[in-house]
């Protein structure tokens, strides 16, 4: 059997049933890339799930999912071991209670065949739900008036991307250390991608819904005062 | 566009698009001109006003598209978390340079590498202030030879290449005004610190700085060491450093020999409220107060 193009890895950990409708945002936004003539593998990766979110993703009939249970209590590590049991040349990631719309890995696809490994995708804009419902439009490296400098600030990309799996082997993300006072794994990967020589740039017409949750590990971080590992910027 | 002109069609086009029977392409396309009037009334360029606009535009369309794609999804389980209108949401995010980044900006620029020391803090608005940066550097390079140093504080640096020792990088961070500049250091230091991750930072504590370093608060691991060095403030400072720190500091400051001990209790004072500092050195003023005469005595505390 031929090696996927593409490898969609949703990260669980305890989200019930409401990863269903991540789950079928996947299959639906498979379906579009493959009908566009990719091979799309799916990876589902689950790290001290409960019962109620194993029974779903165990249960799950759809479409083939590859289920690799991991004992971890980082989401970076985890999204680590999605990587490392991945068989596409790209990888977009998923948390399994957002959603993505449905041409995400088509035209992300498009969009990095293009543009090369060096680049990194997201989407052109995320609509957060939940208590306070906003849209956050992501920037584009190449935009006029970018300085990587207001990263030292504000992080403006999720970890969500589509990404080359040769860059997320050379580049891993790292770990939560909130006892050290780091948090943030997504945005200090982000800018250590950018002093490495990597670009981030946002595929136009698609979207990510994200759920906010009290608990979110992002809600945590805020709440501790840590900040992401520095990135010597020069 | 005159700013009364950029004014009143900002007001005008949002509270069109906020009526209720506005349908939603139309209410994009207000929104769209709204963002063009809000950055006209700001001063911006006519140019980055339409660009604003188009990318509100892009980003209100692609966002209400998708959702209802997204609300699909839910609806078959369902469920009713997801807001109904994109278009009836706030827009955030734009990775732009503010007041705590446009000055880390200024100075990378400028940098060639990362320098191996970085010092933080020091002023020079008086004479005795300049002799203790001049002293400062000096000791740090004798320790360090052939290392990159960097000072960086709010005052102009008219120290020369001569006094201290040079080459040593000077600069400044433009001053905002008292209370902003004062909150907004705190923010600036800490991403240069970030952005450089020196092997050695040293901030400098004076009366005035209290409350910016304070609010650094960076974490252990950040720094490979982090050392702190005392200059005693004047009468001036002091009364405002009581005023500032009346419930933490106990310290009476003078500047006779008594002046030492307390300066002691506050280095180790500062030590059990940061205990990732490595070092601290005490800074005590030697000779008299004259440009020629001024000099500071550095001395380590063993912690």
């Amino acid at each position: 059997m031929s090696a996927p193009d593409i490898t969609a890895i949703v990260n669980a950990h305890r989200e019930g049933d409401l990863a269903e409708a991540s789950l079928r945002s996947v299959g639906a936004a498979r379906a579009i890339a493959e009908a566009a003539g990719a091979r799309v593998e799916v990876i589902a990766v689950l790290d001290r799930a409960d019962e109620a979110t194993r029974a779903l993703f165990a249960g799950w009939r759809a479409f083939a999912l590859n289920v690799v249970e991991v004992d971890i209590g980082d989401p970076g590590l985890a999204r680590n071991a999605g990587v490392t049991a991945a068989r596409g040349d790209w990888v977009a990631f998923l948390d399994a209670d957002d959603l993505w719309c449905e041409t995400w890995l088509r035209d992300a696809a498009r969009m990095a065949a293009m543009r090369g490994a060096r680049t990194i995708l997201h989407p052109e804009c995320n609509i957060y739900f939940g208590d306070d419902p906003y849209i956050r439009r992501h920037p584009d490296m190449d935009e006029p008036d970018f300085d990587a400098v207001s990263l030292l600030a504000r992080n403006p990309w999720t970890v969500l991307s589509f990404t080359a799996r040769s860059t997320l082997i050379a580049l891993p993300f790292g770990a939560t250390r909130f006892a050290e006072g780091f948090g943030y794994e997504d945005w200090a990967w982000n800018l250590a991608a950018i002093r490495q020589g990597y670009r981030h740039k946002v595929v136009p017409g698609t979207a990510h819904a994200v759920r906010q949750r009290r608990r979110s590990q992002n809600a945590v971080a805020k709440a501790s005062g840590v900040i992401p590992q520095p990135v010597r910027l020069i | 566009m005159t700013r009364f002109g950029a004014d009143l069609m900002y007001l005008l086009t949002k509270a069109a698009a906020a009526l209720p029977l506005v349908g939603r392409a139309r209410r994009i396309r207000l929104l769209a001109r709204a963002r063009r009037f809000q950055i006209l009334r700001r001063g911006g360029t006519e140019a980055t006003a339409r660009l604003e606009a188009r990318t509100v535009a892009s980003t209100l369309t692609t966002a209400a598209a998708c959702l209802e794609q997204f609300r699909r999804l839910e609806s078959a389980e369902g469920r009713g978390d997801l807001p109904r209108d994109a278009t009836r949401l706030k827009v955030r995010g734009n990775a732009r340079l503010d007041a705590t980044t446009a000055p880390v900006a200024e100075i990378l620029q400028g940098l060639d590498t990362a320098p191996d020391v970085l010092i933080l803090g020091p002023e020079d608005t008086s004479e005795r202030a300049r002799a203790f940066t001049a002293a400062l550097i000096g000791v740090v390079k004798g320790q360090a030879p052939g290392r990159t140093l960097l000072v960086i504080g709010q005052d102009r640096y008219t120290l020369s290449g001569r006094e201290t020792g040079g080459p040593v990088t000077l600069r400044r961070i433009d001053r905002l005004g008292a209370e902003v500049a004062r909150r907004d250091m705190a923010q600036v230091f800490g991403h240069l610190v970030r952005a450089l991750v020196p092997e050695r930072l040293i901030v400098v504590e004076s009366a005035a700085a209290w409350a910016m370093i304070d609010d650094i608060g960076l974490p252990l691991a950040a720094l490979s060491t982090l050392e702190t060095a005392l200059l005693p403030p004047t009468q001036s400072e002091r009364t405002r450093a009581e005023r500032m720190r009346a419930e933490r500091m106990r310290a009476d400051w003078t500047e006779d020999d008594e002046g030492e001990a307390d300066q002691t209790r506050e280095a180790e004072a500062l030590c059990l409220r940061w205990p990732f500092v490595t070092r601290v050195w005490l800074a005590t003023p030697v000779g008299g107060v004259s440009r020629a005469d001024v000099d500071v005595r550095l001395t380590p505390i063993p912690l």
